[in-house]
């Protein structure tokens, strides 16, 4: 009997606290999720959901668990099986809620998973965080001495098209920053051809906020792709660089060398190029791949150029980052000899004529040109920019053309022999600066800003022609003969101003008002001089001199609103401008003044459908107003066969855009769709009206078409992915465009329609060792103009391939094809078919394969002419003209890099 | 139209995966051995003997930067079964005296019992040899979702500290389900393949996994040594390092970890 007691008294004592202290339990089942089969032995861990430390740990019984003895809190459960996709849920344990139970938990096999969940097993090589795509450069293997350029290959998802632009899945990206930092004013060669893959630590991808948002912190819709590529911290510190020569037959030559100096806190980079293939900067081949705006000269592939250029970088950064600056200056010379044909067909009423025009031109160009940034944190609440920048330059162009045109029926209509040379000078500067405050309440921040610019330029030009006009019969109607000095000089300064104040409304509803005052002043004199016996071109010819008095004054109101949300973002915004016009012009005493209220309505939609798909819906519509010269065009007789008059009453036209794209990329299979189109409509369009008389000479006008709406639009569609288990990428790409357009021919409305179907399917492969891509399909247009019977339909089809491999004893070779072929039709009576073959063989020597040495046969197959069709107002037009030909070059380059020593491997 | 595309997508994809379609309950390791190499920095290992007090030692490194090899590597063996686990290393070549520090020697047999929460380590200390006999060390993992392969295992990452501020790096795979490791590392949701300390330039590495079906009265403690439990063996090794200066603190951690 005692016993009986003490063992009860026993039990309360233990029991007692049981009944005072809460038993916190998590439990569940773990379950396959297509076969609803339980999965034993199934790990399951409990964390802490603050800091992710380990609390407890159990594996499944039949796929059941049951982990008692918590404490209460917030806690992370992770489930984890092998070859399954890990599985992690939030749950709470309170007094309150004692238990939670989480019931089936779904487990889905990583060979079934499409991109509901991302899979974890490569996470070491590729993470998402949120909108960014985060690689391991490590993870990739390139050769060595290779570039970012070489790596960014490698990426899944990523890839560069023919015409050099970085494509990542499916988008093109924007601008390249190193470690966050511009580099050489964005472009993006500069870093790409020059920063060594060896020394990338990881390379980001994400969509940047445009610079206002990021200076407010408020989205406006606007979104950048950018690359970022992050320096491995042993590699923030060092020298490198590279230097190239070539030496080739017929005068060929190039030599390029850029040198770079990288500290933590600052960077210099120097370059240097000189060539006549074409080279300019850094970019690669004579297509000038990557040149941006900023390149202080820019070879577009027309004719034959001889180029030297060179710049410098800096960027610094002080007082714990504080304040940074960062410096561009560049300059360079671009001669370029072109010779060119040109055949027109100028479409009339029930009939045309065609012309025929023979040119020859030099060009020179001289520029130089600096930015300064300036960007300081004045404390966390306020940020402030400045930036600077001025260019100069001096060029020249010495032209000479003969043009004869023929009537529909063969007989002679005029011929002309045209010779002018001019001479410039020109200098811009412009400067800006930024301030941003940010106040307590989240959201809420005003943003004021300034910019003032000058620009100046004069040109002293001589222009002789001599022209000829011709009857039915063939004899010589009339002739015209100038000689005259014409020199140009343009001056003007605008100033701008205005504010911006930005609220939040609501937890991810903002709303921004905006007030920006311009005012533009400029002065036009340009005057002509006739070769007198008396004085040398001392004989004011009034009927061809102008001199212009330009002011615009404008007044911008502006109101947005956006909405952010997880999955969706929307932005609404509307602007009103006034805009006060006035010009006087001084030889004829006329003023021009005309008051403009423009507007400028706009609104953009996008929504995450899945983590895989997004779609964005984008309109916007605008006010066109007529241009100075489209009202008031200077009295010129540069082109004596082509005559501009202005129309003072010209109104405003609108147009409304409206865009779509619809996206879809599994990173897990690497494969996607990108589904895009635009519908653009002009209300009131401002047309041109071409009086062409009997003597051949055309005379332009512009006035509102009213009745009939201008558009144009274009679909664009494209598969890819990894069609097999071989390792190759494919693509299939659709693209439909078309237009319609309308002009007056002597008084008749034409109607212009185009319309272009492109199918292209693409193969492509991109490894360290070797590499291809092949891409090929036919195009179709339908080209007409209602004014005339016979049609501009054309058929064509084009391809291209390129392919590079390394072979046995450091030998490497490749090559790039390209075939084009136009047929001919209706209009012109040749087609048109080239095949352009680019070959190169070399071989690395060195320890670290720095040396190269390369023999390369550029348009092996002598082929490359210029060639371009194009339609302007309603008329056919084919031109050729000079391009390089084929030549072979021997170069030598040298890769060199010096590091910081690092006595550790990075891990 | 897309959507439409989207699951046709869907279900083509789900057909050329079809064999992953069907769960297979998997095999898990519950005892068996495990072949570890540990490698250590003998580069950075040497720098730390040049102290600002010991600046006399700096040719010394200079002269193992010319003629040593960077990495040290040693072998050991841990066997293990359900509920316990001892750790050997294997015999290495001994590194030159002048060049030698703790941490770059095996100095400790490790017996675990998991179950009970106990650890009983046979310890090397220079001369002498001591039997700790305590509770297995606790450690506080902190989880990533970071993962690699070692020894054709999936790992995952777990971060800690250990002996108050020592950061380990430790991979587990959840297909052994014995919670123990190399040395004295233990407490993850499966068997820890791989150590890396960072700062003290060491790391553990599995070579390979065996699955065997082990006698638990193979794994028994070590005997040899004075025993101890882990406060004693502090003060003492504190009593003999106290004469080493700014340099004692490196041979602490050596000993201790």
């Amino acid at each position: 009997m005692k016993l009986t007691i003490a063992v009860l008294l026993f039990c309360c004592c233990f029991t007692l606290p049981a009944f005072t202290q809460i038993s916190y339990t998590v439990k569940g089942l773990v379950i396959d999720t297509t076969t609803n089969d339980q999965l034993h032995d199934a790990t399951v861990s409990v964390l802490d959901a603050k800091d992710s430390i380990l609390q407890t740990f159990t594996y499944t019984n039949k796929g059941v668990f049951n982990v008692s003895n918590l404490k209460p809190g917030k806690f992370l459960l992770l489930v984890t099986y092998p070859d399954y996709a890990d599985y992690s849920g939030h749950f709470s344990l309170d007094e309150a809620h004692p238990l939670y139970d989480f019931g089936s938990i779904r487990m889905i096999l990583k060979s079934t998973l499409l991109n509901e969940v991302l899979i974890k097993a490569k996470v070491a090589a590729i993470k998402i965080k949120g909108d960014t795509t985060e690689f391991n450069a490590a993870s990739y293997f390139t050769q060595k001495n290779a570039k970012v350029e070489d790596l960014l290959k490698q990426l899944p998802g990523m890839r560069i098209n023919q015409s050099g632009a970085i494509i990542f899945q499916g988008e093109s990206v924007g601008k390249i920053l190193v470690d966050g930092e511009e580099f050489f004013s964005d472009d993006p060669a500069m870093v790409t051809k020059n920063v060594r893959a060896d020394m990338v630590n990881k390379v980001q991808v994400y969509n940047q906020k445009s610079e206002k948002a990021k200076l407010t912190g408020i989205e406006d819709g606007v979104k950048v792709r950018t690359i970022n590529i992050v320096l491995r911290e042993d590699k923030r510190k060092g020298l490198f660089g590279k230097a190239e020569a070539g030496l080739g037959n017929d005068d060929h030559y190039m030599g390029r060398a850029v040198v770079n100096k990288f500290s933590p806190k600052q960077k210099m980079a120097a370059y240097g190029s000189i060539g006549n293939i074409g080279n300019t900067g850094l970019s690669g081949d004579d297509r000038g791949k990557y040149a941006t705006g900023n390149a202080p000269i820019y070879y577009g592939g027309m004719g034959l150029p001889s180029s030297r250029d060179a710049g410098v970088h800096y960027d610094a950064k002080w007082n714990n980052d504080k304040q940074s600056v960062n410096t561009d200056y560049s300059m360079g010379m671009l001669a370029v000899d072109n010779m060119s044909n040109t055949l027109r067909q100028n479409n009339l009423p029930g009939n045309f004529n065609t012309s025929n025009r023979n040119s020859t031109a030099r060009n020179k160009f001289n520029n130089r040109m600096l930015v300064v940034n300036f960007n300081s944190k004045i404390d966390s609440t306020a940020d402030l920019s400045a930036k600077v920048s001025g260019s100069d330059g001096h060029s020249s162009y010495d032209s000479q053309s003969n043009t004869t045109t023929l009537r529909g029926n063969g007989t002679s209509l005029n011929d002309s022999k045209i010779n002018s040379t001019s001479n410039n000078n020109y200098e811009n500067a412009s400067a800006s600066v930024n301030y941003v405050k940010r106040f307590k309440k989240k959201g809420r921040s005003i943003s004021l800003n300034a910019r003032t610019s000058l620009n100046q330029s004069d040109t002293k030009g001589y222009l002789r022609s001599d022209l000829n006009y011709y009857n039915d019969q063939g004899a010589t109607d009339s002739t015209n003969k100038i000689d005259q000095y014409k020199p140009v000089a343009y001056r003007s300064n605008n100033i701008s101003g205005g504010f911006s104040y930005t609220d939040q409304l609501a937890k991810s509803v903002s709303l921004t008002a905006s007030y920006n005052f311009l005012k533009d002043a400029s002065n036009n004199e340009r005057l002509s001089y006739n070769h007198s016996s008396v004085a040398l071109y001392g004989q004011l010819d009034s009927a061809f001199s102008n001199k212009f008095k330009y002011s615009n004054q404008s007044s911008t109101y502006g109101i947005s609103s956006a909405y952010s949300g997880n999955k969706m973002n929307v932005n609404i915004n509307m602007n009103v401008a006034d805009e006060r016009l006035k010009q006087t012009e001084q030889f004829q005493s006329t003023l021009l003044e005309r008051n403009f209220v423009n507007l400028q309505p706009g609104a953009n939609f996008s929504y995450q459908l899945s983590k895989a798909a997004s779609l964005s819906l984008n309109y916007s519509g605008n006010t066109v107003q007529p241009s100075a010269y489209q009202l008031q065009p200077p009295q010129q007789n540069t082109d004596p066969l082509n005559i501009y008059l202005g129309n003072l009453n010209l109104g405003r036209e609108f147009n409304n855009r409206l865009s779509y794209n619809y996206r879809v990329y599994q990173p897990t299979k690497d494969q996607g769709i990108n589904f895009s189109g635009s519908y653009t409509t002009t209300s009131n369009a401002i047309v041109s009206n071409r009086v062409t008389d009997s003597s051949g000479v055309n005379t332009y006008q512009y006035s509102n078409l009213s009745g009939k709406r201008p558009d144009n639009w274009d679909v664009y569609a494209e598969v890819y992915g990894h069609v097999t288990k071989l390792d190759f990428l494919a693509s299939v790409v659709l693209s439909i465009s078309g237009n319609k357009s309308f002009n007056y021919i002597n008084k008749q409305l034409n109607t212009y329609r185009f319309t272009k179907y492109s199918p292209r399917v693409s193969v492509w492969t991109g490894k360290p060792r070797y590499s291809f891509n092949i891409g090929m399909g036919p195009d179709y247009v339908l080209n007409s103009t209602s004014l005339q019977t016979v049609n501009n339909n054309s058929r064509g089809y084009s391809a291209d391939l390129s392919n590079y491999v390394r072979l046995p004893g450091n030998f490497f070779m490749g090559s790039d094809l390209t075939y084009r072929y136009t047929a001919k039709n209706q209009v012109f009576d040749k087609g048109f078919q080239q095949t352009l073959l680019n070959a190169y063989i070399g071989k690395l020597f060195l320890k670290n394969e720095g040396l190269k040495v390369t023999i390369k046969g550029n348009d092996l197959l002598d082929q490359n002419t210029g060639y371009s069709r194009s339609n302007p107002d309603g008329n056919f037009i084919e031109s050729r003209y000079a391009v390089i030909k084929r030549f072979f070059m021997f170069s030598l380059s040298w890769d060199f890099a010096k590091f910081g020593k690092s006595l550790q491997p990075q891990e | 139209m897309m959507m439409r595309l989207q699951f046709i997508f869907f279900i083509c994809l789900s057909l050329f995966s079809g064999n992953g379609l069907f769960a297979q309950n998997k095999h898990f390791i519950r005892s068996g051995t495990i072949e570890y190499e540990r490698t250590v920095n003998m580069f950075a290992l040497v720098k730390k003997k040049v102290t600002k007090t010991t600046m006399e030692n700096k040719p010394l490194y200079e002269q193992y930067l010319r003629t040593e090899p960077q990495f040290r590597k040693m072998k050991s063996t841990l066997t293990f079964g359900p509920g316990t686990t001892i750790f050997s290393p294997l015999p290495a070549e001994e590194v030159d005296w002048r060049y030698n520090t703790s941490m770059a020697n095996q100095l400790n047999v490790v017996f675990s019992d998991l179950k009970n929460g106990m650890s009983t380590i046979q310890k090397e200390f220079f001369e002498r040899t001591y039997l700790v006999k305590d509770a297995i060390r606790k450690i506080k993992w902190k989880m990533t979702d970071e993962t690699r392969m070692i020894a054709g295992y999936n790992c995952r990452r777990a971060n800690a500290l250990v002996l108050d501020s020592i950061y380990v790096v430790a991979f587990y795979t959840d297909e052994i389900h014995v919670s123990g490791g190399p040395e004295s590392f233990n407490g993850l949701p499966g068997m820890i393949l791989g150590v890396a300390v960072p700062y003290e330039n060491v790391t553990w590495f599995a070579t390979k996994v065996t699955e065997t079906v082990v006698d638990p009265q193979t794994i028994v403690p070590p005997k040899k040594g004075k025993v101890v439990n882990n406060k004693e063996l502090y003060e003492e090794v504190m009593k003999v390092i106290g004469i080493h200066g700014d340099y004692a603190i490196t041979v602490l951690k050596g000993v201790l970890l």
